[in-house]
């Protein structure tokens, strides 16, 4: 074969390999499972995974604490590819504002509301559980009244599903299941993947238990 | 005749390039940055507050119908000079053509804003009047601040019934509309000779300094029979005191501005009267005045928003139609 000929077989051979690996790397680092199941229950004190956007965060005793009454403190962590998953979290309020968890998270920024993605929470003032999308803006979606007052340093479990635009939360107090409130929302067009996060709002808070689990797609209700 | 090395560095190099080249292929394409409208930043104090939010939808309204995009952000607290300037200048440096501002504190802003209106960048005031005066590069879209006082100093002289003591609560000398709605509610006042001001409380935008120099107040005049608080977190602060002092309602609380739960409050029976302007038109108007700026003309002047007094009846009303 001529050496011409030969470099430039070689080339192409090259070239087409090059963009399969690229491709294929891309879509490794890129897949929605990567990094799931997702659990910290913040028991070796290292928040190293997490990144701040305003708020006074710090780990005591494998729980989260922030200690800030900013509006919109978040603490977020995960992949920016999740897309369809469930998490989970404790979480304890102080006796002002509200705290809850953000899902599908992307482009967040100091600031109240400066991220996308969706948020389910509790909130003190009118004593029930929160579900809205932010987009560097609030929308409120459903709220859901709690059957008791939220008690001050009392944990609650709150649970986030997101499949598709499809979202259900749930809410109870710990070790009072049977008194679960829920909401299904349908969002659309709705944030479609993004990392996990913790938020506060007008008042400090308490989390733990972190869990992200990924969910099947699936089409119809949930 | 080629010699050995070149036979194989060659085809090595060629490999090499050829897997570079392929790489990119696949990657140029991934990176490459679809152009997006023109940006007019909008910082407030703070926001997700209902008065904000209405400043915000406003604003949206006014800039799509402009194809101009806003960026919206805010600190998380209202007296986060600090991080409203970090917003904001990253915001100009980022390529916004043009700023909409709610100083945390006036005063604190002025060598900021010098900088940009230096550089010929159109900035347009909400919430309060800026410090330096309007010029072709900066101008004012706010409340008018002297009817926000008369309608609260009537309110006051209603529910007073034209005699007895008020008081006013949440001064705060980084924001002047503060200062000037308890001027010129003491000059309306005037107008019910009855009706003594006892005392002016200062205090931080801070809902928990309002809440005790409510307090204060309450146990210095005994007989008070209202308060004008200047500010939304000083009416939130306020609330949260007479909640524990004035069990029996005895205290007309007249608020200032819409935040979050006061139309609630109001309702419910906490709160007397809020005094409040139209948000989305500050944020309508503050737009298309800096869109003015954009477009190469000087700014407008000052404008003066409307205001308006709600009570628990005409909330109701609003709320049927």
């Amino acid at each position: 074969m001529r050496p011409l000929v030969r470099d430039l077989t070689i080339f192409t051979i090259a070239a087409a390999s090059g963009l399969f690996a690229a491709g294929g790397i891309l879509h490794a680092l890129h897949s929605p499972l990567r990094g799931l199941p997702y659990h910290d229950d913040f028991a070796n004190g290292d928040a190293s995974g997490w990144a701040a956007y305003d708020g006074n965060w710090t780990i005591q005793s494998g729980v989260m604490v922030n200690e800030s009454n900013e509006r919109g403190a978040k603490l977020t962590t995960g992949s920016p590819n999740w897309t369809d998953y469930a998490m989970d979290a404790d979480i304890a309020l102080s006796n002002t504002g509200e705290a809850g968890i953000i899902a599908r998270v992307s482009d967040a920024e100091e600031g109240v509301d400066s991220y996308s993605g969706i948020y389910a929470g509790l909130r003190v003032r009118d004593e029930s559980m929160v579900v809205g999308v932010a987009n560097h803006a609030w929308n409120e979606l459903a709220t859901a009244p709690l059957p008791q007052p939220i008690i001050p340093n009392v944990w609650y479990h709150i649970h986030l599903e997101i499949r598709g635009c499809h979202l259900k939360a749930l809410s109870w107090q710990d070790g009072q299941k049977q008194n679960v409130v829920r909401r299904d929302v349908m969002l659309v067009p709705c944030p479609q993947r993004g990392k996990i996060g913790l938020r506060s709002y007008d008042s400090g808070g308490q989390w733990k238990n972190i869990r992200v689990t990924q969910l099947a797609k699936q089409t119809g209700a949930l | 005749m080629r010699s050995p090395a070149e036979q194989i560095i060659r085809p090595l190099l060629a490999a090499a390039l050829g897997a570079i080249c392929g790489s990119l292929a696949f990657l140029v394409p991934t990176l490459r940055k679809l152009p997006s409208a023109p940006v007019i930043a909008f910082i407030p104090r703070t926001t997700g507050t209902n008065f904000t939010e209405d400043m915000h939808r406003g604003a949206e309204a006014a800039a799509k119908a402009a194809g101009y995009q806003i960026y919206w952000n805010g600190p998380t607290r209202e007296d986060d000079l600090d991080r409203q300037l970090r917003i904001a200048q990253s915001a100009v440096q980022r390529g916004a053509k043009a700023l909409i501002l709610g100083p945390t504190n006036v005063w604190g802003v002025t060598t900021m804003i010098n900088s940009f209106t230096a550089r010929r960048l159109p900035v347009v005031f909400v919430q309060t009047d800026p410090a330096e005066p309007a010029g072709p590069y900066l101008t004012s879209v706010t409340p008018d601040e002297k009817q926000f006082a008369e309608l609260a100093a009537a309110r006051a002289a209603f529910v007073t019934h034209g005699s007895g003591e008020v008081g006013i609560v949440g001064i705060d000398r980084g924001t002047p509309e503060t200062l000037s709605r308890a001027d010129s509610f003491i000059r309306a006042i005037a107008a019910w000779p009855r009706i003594r001001v006892v005392a002016q409380k200062a205090g931080a935008v801070q809902i928990m300094e309002a809440e005790q120099s409510t307090r204060e107040l309450v146990s210095a005049y005994p007989r008070l029979k209202a308060i004008f608080a200047v500010s939304a977190d000083a009416t939130q602060g306020a609330m949260l005191a007479l909640h524990d002092v004035d069990t029996h309602h005895a205290i007309a609380l007249i608020g200032s501005d819409r935040d979050l739960f006061l139309a609630a409050n109001l309702h419910e029976g906490r709160l007397d009267s809020l005094v409040t302007s139209d948000g989305y038109r500050v944020g309508y108007l503050a737009v298309q005045a800096a869109l003015i700026g954009v477009r190469g003309g000087p700014l407008p002047p000052a404008e003066r928003v409307g205001v308006r007094l709600l009570t628990r009846r005409n909330l109701v009303l609003n709320d049927n139609h």
